[in-house]
């Protein structure tokens, strides 16, 4: 794939922009058709043959799919469009928990994740994929069930809209039960910073790979937590529980950093083993980096 | 007790900008940052602070700024440790009691004594005590002390002297002993106004209290003030200081034999002449001693050395009979002459070496030739240590070698010769005040009465005094003053070759003047005075013999009190008082000045500037692990 956006689109897709978009639907239609429209060929083309419209031959268009019966009738030259049509079940897991309601730059982590879910929920709509959307923090909070219905987006929308604020994390707990509940086959797209137990976290993963289910894991993470840059002594609270750690950034970094390090690298060695796509995304970036990686992985599996 | 005193102690009203950590310090008392994380757990491992090592580190870091500021304004206020006799030391009373020759009245200085001893027993009950004698010069005879019985014991072993008041001398000596710290000084005098006379300044440091102890002056008193050799005999003069005429008699002693009795009768505060007929020797001590019942009677006797002044051995160098007018002109007095002449040839002079040119206090270089290296250095050698030259640069003078004789820090005689003969030239005196001079007054014009016909061009260097000049503008005269001696440079000859100097009647004593300027003083003195007598000759009234040194032959000179004393004039206590004051604030001067040399000495700044580094330093790492 070597489709990429241009200088326009690319800032279209800024977080810093996204951020001053109200709507969570013209977030994601924002995203995905600036980020398809960058694309030098579609990647979905074929994949339906469910009839949609006739549209006039316009120079260019492939003469394949000219309707020759529509010219013999009408002596003028007409194209058939198809509605693009998969039977892929996908989920989106979010998690919601307090640690994702951090944030330093325009968007916060669960935002930046929101607008993921959303493009991703747009993108796999547009192509008729079912999608659903299961929001958690320590256990499922709210799910939405999959379907390739039209209609389905807006209420996948008013659902990411809608999921209440979590609490604690625990990633595990949640994949393994829905790991469970979802029995058919499917994609499954967490949507998480994974501050959690690597160990629990990868085994839950690792269920829903058990169950034939293709997974690709978005590990969202601030710029703050990816670079701790403070340099005053700080006294960090932690987001989900009352700890409290004070510390001076300069004597503490070196530190940090090794252990984030060592964090990422096991998610991406043990997932990657496991055959589940790891992403790492800096939530100061793009999205198109994450749809891009989602491509990736669904065009693996087609 | 902080047991620093400063210099600027201004500066320490700086450290109030200590204060400025205090408050930044309690305005940010919470300065740490507040962030809510969420990946705290990834720090729960790291090294993170303890609150309450934080504090102590918050507290360090507080003191240590606090204490940078604190020994910044320290150090800019220059702290010194005072001496041991600072303020501190326990207060010392000096005793000071007049042992001058005006106290020797009948019962003054009894009454001097008890006076001190009283002095002692009211001084501080915690002060140490000292006691000082002062004439001409003070001499501490007992070194501060509690033990009073010492002091009282030397008090009565004290007598009157023979020497001049110097209150200056008593204060400086007491004030010595003082040191910088906390003082009383009890003079016991009899307040006589000439011991404010002369120069040179006391100095007494603030703090230090004085009180005289008035003796009181004697009705009366007649003097010897003066004695002399007349034709027939010798002259006394005396002088009565007294408020009543006085009358008297007087003796005279030759060597220790009564050789004259007289009578003597003065007005109130008149003086009066007492003539003896007697035949005087020539060499010898005479005495005249008065009979004076109420004054002091250090001042009764009056001394007189009856021998001639030894004349002042000068060398003349000169070849053939160069020398003939100036040997004349330097001869001039017969035995009274002031100069001892001798006249060697220049190729004499290599072989006197420096040892044989030292009994002469001056050399007159006339003639050049013959004049070999050894010969110029021992001449070079001569004006080294401090004796006097005078050169002709007539015929016999050659540049070259004139120019090679070059005593230590003078500049070269840079003399250029005449070829011809020129206009007749005069002298013109460029500076009336010289020595060489300064005795012709207004005669120096009879001076251009001498016709120059030919002079040498001499190079007056900068450092150099033209003392004449020629009436073309050249010099004729120059003073080259050297570290210690003088080289009087003459233009032209002295021997009537170039010019018709030595046919006038002012060559004889403008010789006289300047071979007299180069030797010093114009003779060596008869007589001295108590207070001024020369190393080597005990300061007590009589005729005594001084040793031979430094080239001078040994000499009877006559040793008498200071006739200053016989004046009964008093200055009032208040007057003294008053001198005092300006003393005083001469002393604060010598004090901070004494302070200043301390603060110097010891750089007690310096080291506190180095602890501030130090500080620095420590509060840089410190701060370093806490922001």
């Amino acid at each position: 794939m070597s489709g990429r956006t241009g200088p326009g689109e690319r800032q279209f897709l800024d977080p810093s922009v996204l951020a001053r978009i109200g709507s969570l639907e013209l977030k994601a239609r924002s995203i995905v058709e600036g980020f398809l429209s960058g694309l030098h060929r579609s990647p979905f083309k074929g994949f339906s043959v469910e009839f949609a419209e006739y549209r006039q031959y316009m120079p260019g268009d492939d003469i394949a799919t000219i309707d020759w019966k529509v010219f013999a009738r009408s002596d003028r030259y007409y194209v058939k469009k198809f509605e693009e049509e998969t039977n892929l079940e996908c989920h989106l897991l979010l998690d919601v928990s307090a640690s994702m309601a951090y944030g330093s730059g325009a968007l916060t982590k669960r935002e930046y994740g929101a607008c993921l879910a959303a493009s991703l929920g747009y993108l796999m709509n547009r192509q008729r994929d079912a999608v659903g959307l299961i929001g958690f923090d320590e256990q499922v909070v709210s799910m939405l069930p999959a379907s390739a219905r039209p209609g389905h987006l807006r209420a996948l929308l008013v659902t990411l809209d809608r999921l209440p604020q979590g609490t604690r994390t625990d990633v595990s707990k949640p994949l393994h039960q829905l790991a469970d509940a979802l029995a058919r086959r499917g994609m499954i797209v967490l949507i998480s910073d994974l501050l959690d137990d690597p160990e629990q976290v990868i085994k839950g993963l690792k269920h829903f790979r058990f169950r034939g289910s293709d997974v690709i894991v978005f590990h969202l993470l601030d710029p703050d937590e990816l670079r701790f840059p403070f340099e005053r002594a700080t006294r960090f609270e932690d987001l989900e529980d009352a700890a409290e750690v004070l510390a001076v950034p300069a004597l503490v970094r070196e530190h940090y950093l090794k252990e984030l390090d060592a964090l990422i690298t096991r998610y991406r060695r043990e997932l990657g083993g496991a055959g589940i796509d790891y992403c790492l995304v800096d939530t100061s970036q793009p999205l198109d980096f994450a749809l891009m990686a989602y491509l990736s992985s669904r065009a693996r599996v087609f | 007790m902080i047991p620093f005193s400063f210099l600027t102690p201004a500066f320490l009203a700086a450290a109030a900008a200590a204060a400025l950590p205090l408050v930044l310090h309690l305005l940010r008392r919470h300065p740490e940052v507040r962030v809510r994380f969420a990946a705290v757990r990834l720090l729960k491992d790291a090294p993170v602070e303890q609150r309450r090592r934080r504090r102590l580190r918050e507290l360090l870091l507080l003191a240590l700024r606090v204490a940078a500021l604190v020994l910044l304004a320290f150090a800019f206020a220059r702290p010194y440790l005072p001496g041991a006799a600072g303020a501190g030391a326990a207060p010392i009373t000096i005793v000071g009691v007049d042992v001058s020759a005006s106290m020797s009245a009948p019962g003054q200085f009894a009454h001097a004594q008890a006076l001190a001893r009283e002095a002692v027993r009211n001084a501080p009950g915690d002060a140490r005590v000292g006691l000082e004698t002062f004439a001409d010069r003070a001499d501490l005879i007992v070194e501060p002390t509690r033990d009073r019985a010492i002091v009282l014991g030397a008090i009565a072993r004290l007598q009157a002297g023979v020497g001049a008041t110097s209150y200056r001398a008593a204060l400086a000596r007491a004030a010595g002993a003082i040191g910088a710290g906390r003082g009383a000084i009890v003079l016991v005098t009899d307040l006589q106004r000439t011991g404010w006379d002369g120069g040179g300044a006391a100095a007494l440091p603030e703090g230090v209290r004085v009180t005289l102890a008035d003796t009181g002056t004697p009705t009366g008193n007649v003097a010897v003030v003066d004695l002399r050799r007349e034709e027939g005999g010798v002259v006394a003069t005396l002088r009565n200081a007294g408020a009543a005429a006085a009358s008297g008699g007087a003796r005279l002693t030759i060597d220790g034999r009564q050789a004259g009795v007289q009578t003597w009768s003065v007005p109130a505060g008149g003086t009066a002449d007492v003539a003896f007929a007697a035949a005087v020797p020539a060499s010898g001590a005479a005495a005249v001693t008065i009979d004076d019942r109420t004054g002091a009677t250090a001042d009764n006797t009056r001394y007189l050395a009856l021998d001639p002044p030894a004349p002042v051995p000068v060398l003349v160098i000169a070849a053939g009979d160069d020398a003939l007018y100036v040997q004349q002109a330097l001869d001039a007095g017969g035995a009274d002459a002031r100069f001892a002449v001798t006249t060697v040839k220049p190729a004499v002079v290599a072989t006197m070496g420096a040892a044989g040119l030292a009994p002469y206090r001056a050399a007159i270089l006339l003639d050049t030739q013959g004049l070999d290296v050894r010969g110029r250095e021992a001449l070079a050698a001569l004006v080294d240590r401090g004796r006097g030259l005078l050169v002709a640069a007539g015929p016999g003078i050659d540049a070259g070698v004139l120019q090679s004789i070059v005593p230590k820090g003078m500049p070269a005689m840079d003399v250029t010769p005449p070829q011809t003969d020129g206009p007749g030239l005069s002298l013109v005196v460029a500076d009336v005040r010289h020595p060489v001079v300064a005795s012709f007054g207004p005669s120096a014009v009879s001076l251009g009465a001498v016709r120059f016909r030919r002079v040498a061009r001499v190079a007056a260097p900068p450092s150099a005094e033209v003392v004449a000049q020629f009436s073309d503008g050249e010099p004729a005269l120059v003073d080259l003053a050297g570290p210690s001696a003088h080289v009087l440079l003459f233009a032209s000859d002295l021997s009537d070759r170039w010019n018709d100097f030595p046919r006038h009647p002012t060559f004889l004593p403008f010789l006289q003047e300047a071979v007299g300027y180069l030797v010093g003083p114009r003779r060596l003195p008869g007589g001295y005075l108590v207070g001024e007598v020369p190393p080597g000759v005990a300061a007590r009234p009589g005729v005594v013999t001084v040793p031979a040194a430094d080239g001078q032959p040994a000499r009877r000179v006559a040793v008498n009190v200071d006739p200053r004393e016989a004046d009964l004039a008093r200055i009032s206590p208040a007057d003294f008082q008053s001198a005092i004051v300006r003393l005083e604030d001469a002393g604060a001067v010598e004090a901070r000045a004494a302070a200043a040399a301390d603060e110097n000495r010891q750089h007690v700044w310096w080291y506190a500037l180095v602890l501030v580094l130090v500080v620095l330093v420590g509060e840089s790492a410190v701060a370093r692990r806490t922001t």
